[in-house]
C-alpha cells in the first residue's frame, strides 16, 4: 500500500514539473496582457529542440540550453505576431501550435527518417536530495529526480519575487490591467509584453526539455499531449499568482499520477480514467469563474 | 490598437473585395516562396516540387478524382469554423464533434432497423448533428454559464469526446478481430461513391448543399445577421437587443452540427465503416480553411477545394521526391499565419526596406 502511494506520489513530482515550469512562465504573458495559448507548441519544440541539441552535441546540458533557446524563438514569434502585427493572440497562439506540431515531425522525418520519434540521447542526470531521501518511507519519493524538477521551486520563488517586488512585475502588472494608462506612465507596454512572453518561452523551452531528455531519453511525436492546455487552466485555477499556479500544478500532476497508476487496477474502464485531467481542467476552469463571480457582479451588465 | 492607417497601404487600392482576395492569393504565393526554403534546405527542386503539388494531381481525371476525394471534409469544417468565427468563437472542438457524429452516424446505421436508404441516410446524418450539436453546445453553456474560455473547453472536450467514442466503439460496437473499427455498414445506409475505389462520393454534393444553405443563412436571414453583428462586437449588439447568449449558442451548435456531418459523410461515405481516430486533424484544417477564406463561406467552398489540393498534393509529393507530407502542413501553417496578419507583415517588410534603400513616398513618416 505504502508502496503505491510512494509511486504516485514520484509520479506527481513528474508530472507536475512540466505544468508549473510553463505555467508560472506563462503567467507573465498573461499578465501583461497577451493570451498565450501557443504554450503546447512552444513546450513541444522545447522538448524537440533539447533532443535534437543533446543528439548533436552529445551533451545532455547543451540540449538543455538549445531546448531553452528555441522555446525563446517561439515565444519570440508569439510576441511579434501578438504585439507587433497585432493579430488576434488566440489565434497566433493556435497557429504556433499548428506549425510546432508540423515542423517538429517534419524535421523529425528528414533528418532521422523516422516521424515517430529521435534516437536516444543524452538525458539530464537525476539526483537523489541528500538528507530527505534517507526518512524511512517517505524518502523514496525523493530520490531520482530529474534535475529540473529541482529547479522548479528555485523559477517559481524567483517568478513571485520578479513579478511583485521587482519594478519590471509591477510594470507587467500595470500593462496587463490598463495598457493606456501604463503607457501615459511612461512605460513602454509592447517592451514589457515581448519581455513577458519571452520569460514564458524560456520557461516553456525548459519544461520542453524536461519531457524529453530531463524525464525520457527522446524526443517523441506529440509528446506534450495536452500539457499545454492543462498549463492553461493551471494559470487559471491559481489565480496568476505563482505560488497559486505551483500547487496547481501539483495537483493537476497528482491526477495524473493517479490515472497513470489506477489504470488497470480499478474497475473503472480504462478512457474515463484518461479523461481525468481533461474534465478537472475544464472543472478547475469553472472553478477560478466560481471564485471570482462575487467581484464581477457589478459588471454583469456589460458581460453575459 | 486598431491599425493606423495614417500612411497608405498596398492594401487600401482598390475595391475593398478585390483587395482581399488580392491579398490572400499574395499571401499564399508569399508562404510558397517561404516554403521553398525549407526545400532548398533538402536539396530538392522547388519548381519540381510544386509541380508535383498543385499542377500533376489535375493532369488526371483519377488525380482529380483523388483530390476531391480529401475535400468534402475540409469543406464542411471549414464552413463549421467559419459559421463559429463569425460570432468570434473558436470552436477548436469540431475534431470531436467530428468523431461523435461519426460514432452517432454509425450507431444510427448499425442498430435502428429502417429499410428506405433515403430514410436511412437522412436519420443517420440527423444523429450525427444532433450528437455533434449537443457537445458543442456543452461548450457554448461553459462559456455562457461560467465564461470558461471556448478554445479550453472545446479542446479539452476534444480528449473527452475522444475517449468517449474509444469506449463506446471498443466495448459495444466493435467488429469481430483485432481492427478497432465497426462492422461495415448496411448498404441502405452508405452514401454512394461517385466513382469508386476513390473516396469521392455523394457526401460532396452534401457539403455543396450545406454551404447554399450557410450563404443563405449568414447572408438573407437575420440569425445570420445578428451572429455577424455579436461577433463584430457584442456589446453593441446586446445593446441594440439582440440576445447574445442565445446568438452564441446558435452558432456554435449550427458549428458542431456541421461539424458532425463531416464525420457521417467519412463513414457512410468514404470508409462504409467507422473506425478510432480516423480522422488526420480535420477539424483543425478546418479552422484554418475559415481564416485563409476570412470567414467568408464561399471561400471557405473556394479554400477547401485549394486544401484538398495541396492534401493530395503532399501525398502525391512524397511518391516523387523526397519531400515528407509534413512539409504541406508547414507551408499551410505559413500560409495561415501570413493571410491572419493580412496586408500588416507586408507592410512592415515594405517599410523596413524603404528605410534601408531610402525607397518610399516623399513625407511617409518613418516610425
Amino acid at each position: 500500500m505504502s508502496g503505491i502511494i510512494v509511486s504516485i506520489l514520484s509520479r506527481m513530482l513528474v508530472g507536475a514539473t512540466p505544468l508549473a515550469l510553463a505555467g508560472v512562465g506563462g503567467i507573465f504573458g498573461e499578465r501583461s496582457g497577451v493570451t498565450n495559448i501557443g504554450l503546447e507548441g512552444s513546450m513541444l519544440l522545447g522538448a524537440f529542440g533539447a533532443a535534437m541539441g543533446s543528439y548533436y552535441f552529445g551533451n545532455a546540458w547543451m540540449g538543455l540550453i538549445c531546448g531553452v533557446l528555441i522555446g525563446l524563438l517561439s515565444a519570440l514569434i508569439h510576441a511579434y505576431l501578438c504585439v507587433t502585427v497585432k493579430i488576434d493572440h488566440v489565434v497566433s497562439g493556435l497557429a504556433i501550435n499548428i506549425f510546432a506540431t508540423n515542423l517538429t515531425v517534419y524535421v523529425l522525418g528528414a533528418v532521422f527518417g523516422n516521424k515517430g520519434n529521435s534516437p536516444a540521447v543524452a538525458t539530464l542526470p537525476k539526483v537523489d536530495i541528500p538528507l530527505l531521501c534517507q526518512i524511512p518511507v517517505v524518502g523514496q519519493i525523493f530520490t531520482n529526480l530529474s534535475v529540473i524538477t529541482l529547479m522548479v521551486p528555485v523559477v517559481v520563488i524567483a517568478a513571485y519575487w520578479l513579478l511583485y517586488k521587482f519594478p519590471f512585475g509591477i510594470r507587467v502588472l500595470a500593462a496587463g490591467q490598463n495598457d493606456q494608462a501604463a503607457e501615459t506612465l511612461g512605460i513602454d507596454v509592447g517592451r514589457v509584453r515581448y519581455a513577458s512572453i519571452l520569460i514564458g518561452g524560456f520557461c516553456c523551452g525548459l519544461a520542453g526539455a524536461f519531457l524529453s531528455i530531463g524525464n525520457m531519453n527522446m524526443f517523441v511525436r506529440g509528446m506534450v499531449s495536452g500539457r499545454g492546455y492543462i498549463a492553461i487552466a493551471t494559470i487559471l485555477f491559481g489565480r496568476y499568482n505563482p505560488i497559486g499556479v505551483t500547487l496547481a500544478a501539483v495537483f493537476f500532476g497528482l491526477v495524473d499520477a493517479l490515472q497513470i497508476t489506477l489504470q488497470g487496477n480499478v474497475a473503472i474502464p480504462a478512457e474515463f480514467i484518461q479523461c481525468l485531467p481533461y474534465v478537472l481542467t475544464i472543472l478547475a476552469a469553472v472553478l477560478a469563474e466560481m471564485k471570482t463571480r462575487r467581484g464581477r457582479k457589478a459588471l454583469s451588465a456589460y458581460s453575459l | 490598437m486598431k491599425d493606423k492607417k495614417l500612411v497608405p497601404t498596398l492594401a487600401d487600392k482598390g475595391s475593398s473585395f478585390a483587395r482581399e482576395i488580392g491579398m490572400i492569393v499574395v499571401n499564399i504565393f508569399i508562404s510558397m516562396v517561404l516554403g521553398s526554403i525549407l526545400i532548398l534546405a533538402q536539396g530538392e527542386n522547388p519548381l519540381e516540387v510544386y509541380y508535383y503539388l498543385l499542377i500533376d494531381p489535375l493532369t488526371s481525371m483519377s488525380g482529380i478524382l483523388k483530390v476531391l476525394g480529401k475535400t468534402t471534409p475540409l469543406i464542411f469544417c471549414g464552413l463549421a469554423a467559419t459559421v463559429a468565427f463569425r460570432c468570434s468563437l473558436f470552436n477548436v472542438g469540431i475534431e470531436g464533434q467530428i468523431y461523435l457524429g461519426g460514432l452517432a452516424a454509425a450507431a444510427v446505421a448499425l442498430y435502428v432497423p429502417i429499410s428506405t436508404p433515403v430514410l436511412k441516410v437522412l436519420c443517420c446524418l440527423a444523429a450525427a448533428m444532433a450528437v455533434a450539436g449537443a457537445w458543442a453546445a456543452l461548450a457554448g453553456w461553459l462559456k455562457i454559464r461560467f465564461h470558461v474560455h471556448e478554445v479550453l473547453s472545446t479542446i479539452m472536450l476534444n480528449y473527452v469526446a475522444s475517449a468517449m467514442v474509444s469506449f463506446l466503439l471498443l466495448n459495444f460496437m466493435k467488429e469481430d478481430g483485432i481492427n478497432p473499427r465497426t462492422n461495415p455498414f448496411p448498404e441502405n445506409a452508405l452514401l454512394p461513391q461517385l466513382a469508386p475505389p476513390d473516396q469521392v462520393n455523394v457526401g460532396l454534393f452534401l457539403s455543396l448543399l450545406a454551404a447554399v444553405v450557410l450563404i443563405f443563412l449568414i447572408y438573407r436571414t437575420s440569425l445570420g445577421w445578428r451572429i455577424d453583428a455579436v461577433g463584430k462586437n457584442m456589446t453593441a449588439a446586446r445593446f441594440a437587443g439582440i440576445s447574445a447568449k442565445k446568438v452564441l449558442m446558435a452558432a456554435i451548435c449550427i458549428s458542431g452540427m456541421l461539424g458532425g456531418l463531416a464525420g457521417a459523410e467519412r463513414v457512410m461515405g468514404a470508409y462504409g465503416y467507422m473506425e478510432l481516430n480516423f480522422s488526420p486533424g480535420y477539424g483543425y484544417d478546418g479552422m484554418i480553411v475559415a481564416v485563409i477564406a476570412r470567414n467568408n463561406p464561399v471561400g471557405a467552398v473556394i479554400v477547401g477545394l485549394f486544401m484538398g489540393l495541396l492534401h493530395y498534393g503532399g501525398v502525391n509529393i512524397n511518391m516523387y521526391t523526397d519531400i515528407s507530407i509534413e512539409w504541406v502542413y508547414v507551408l499551410i501553417a505559413v500560409m495561415f499565419i501570413l493571410v491572419v496578419a493580412d496586408s500588416r507583415i507586408i507592410n512592415i517588410v515594405r517599410r523596413g526596406f524603404g528605410r534601408l534603400f531610402r525607397i518610399g513616398k516623399r513625407g511617409e513618416g518613418v516610425k
